[in-house]
């Protein structure tokens, strides 16, 4: 099943609404002792961005890249990156249980890095396609 | 969504538990400041090789075990 839910279009994010996505924040600030709260320049259009793609069914990439530009528009005063990182790495871990662990480490802590901004997209291009062979390999 | 609704919903949704519990693990390594957003460089603090070092050694491991079953 996670063989075809990684190749297919899928709501990725559709779990995730908004409100989630500033609870998980604040909860995440709280327990690193940092301030939680909205940016002024960010917070709106970050809103309006998410609220317009989360439902939306598309390919993983693409959700991956939602995060990452959320990331980048820093809704929040604190932890986005951690935020958004966290939320892509665990729809990827649903799509890759299939893999040995080593091969989900790997792919998951690419994905965080490419959502936390240092990793390059081709980067990503890479381990999603090392991955979608893998997956190809343990359905035979 | 009040906070109340989104600790039922954290109970009830294993997923959205284990996105919370991925964020708490991984908190140490982010900056808490937005740095992406200001330099357009993200920023990551390196877990060393400890972490690849311990998956490699658990594979090592099951392979290991795998082997002496045959």
């Amino acid at each position: 099943m996670a063989t075809d839910s990684f190749k297919l279009r899928r709501p990725w994010l559709k779990n995730r609404p908004w409100d989630v996505i500033v609870f998980l924040n604040e909860d995440l600030c709280r327990k690193g002792n940092a301030q939680h709260g909205k940016t002024s320049d960010g917070y709106e259009k970050t809103k309006v961005f998410w609220e317009a793609e989360f439902a939306k069914e598309m390919d993983i990439r693409d959700a991956i890249d939602v995060c990452l530009k959320c990331h980048r528009s820093a809704p929040f005063l604190n932890f986005n990156g951690n935020t958004f990182a966290a939320v892509a790495r665990q729809f990827c871990q649903s799509a890759v249980e299939e893999l040995d662990r080593a091969q989900q480490k790997a792919f998951i802590s690419t994905v965080g890095h490419y959502v936390a901004g240092i990793t390059s997209a081709s980067e990503l291009e890479n381990a999603l396609r090392s991955v979608s062979i893998a997956l190809e390999k343990s359905k035979k | 969504m009040t906070r109340a609704e989104y600790e039922k919903l954290l109970e009830e949704d294993p997923s959205l538990k284990e996105t919370l519990k991925i964020g708490l693990e991984e908190q140490w390594k982010f900056s808490p400041e937005p740095v992406l957003s200001k330099t357009g460089k993200g920023f990551l603090r390196s877990a060393g090789v400890s972490e690849i070092q311990a998956v490699k050694k658990e594979q090592r491991s099951k392979e290991n075990n795998a082997g002496g079953d045959r």
